[in-house]
């Protein structure tokens, strides 16, 4: 069983919540990145 | 996948079968770059969906037993703001995937996966912030055994039982 046992203040939200801001804006600049050089193109 | 980027996609074969690269190295460049985009948009989606996947699912999975909404110790007002706080990550996940795969037309696409992006991020933030309200904690104190996808306490009578 794959069990991380803690001993103390484990805080494993602390790294949960933090990657899940990381993959998201992490998304979003993946996604973007190409929309936004392209639009950047366009405008100047 | 949308039919515009099976369209995108079947255009990006299309050319490359008409193409003649030995006569237009530039053309392969451009096949390949477009590849290259296609797939980073992709993987991009992938993260923020498995960002607004987590937040749908994760809080009914940490949240939704003995050690939290279920747990006789805690008073009915603090189960009422624990639930509260599953249905808002259930439906700013939901919120997620609607920006994140609605249709769009180009120039207003990066306004909508912003609007993923930022709602994606909302519920993590509201979460990395609970522990400066006074009196909080990561978990409580008998919760001492923590599995990768489960928080168990090793005496309750909970489905993930650890002992």
């Amino acid at each position: 069983m794959l069990i991380i046992t803690f001993s103390g203040e484990g805080n494993i939200q602390l790294y949960l919540f933090s990657a899940n801001i990381i993959f998201t804006w992490l998304g979003w600049w993946l996604e973007t990145k190409d929309l936004l050089t392209y639009n950047k193109g366009k405008t100047s | 996948m949308y039919s515009a980027d099976l369209k995108y996609f079947l255009g990006i074969i299309n050319s490359s079968r008409n193409n003649h690269s030995h006569l237009h190295p530039s053309s392969t460049y451009t096949t390949s770059k477009k590849l290259i985009s296609l797939f980073t948009t992709m993987l991009g989606r992938f993260f923020i969906s498995l960002s607004a996947f987590t937040q749908i699912v994760g809080p009914f999975v940490a949240d939704f037993n003995e050690t939290h909404v279920k747990n006789p110790r805690w008073p009915p007002h603090a189960r009422f703001h624990n639930g509260q706080t599953m249905t808002l990550g259930l439906c700013l996940g939901l919120a997620t995937i609607y920006y994140g795969f609605r249709r769009t037309t180009p120039a207003t696409k990066v306004d909508s996966i912003t609007t993923a992006a930022v709602f994606g991020s909302l519920y993590w933030i509201a979460g990395l912030s609970a522990i400066w309200y006074p009196g909080t904690k990561w978990k409580d104190p008998e919760l001492y055994v923590l599995s990768l996808l489960f928080i168990s306490k090793p005496n309750c009578t909970s489905r993930f039982l650890l002992s």
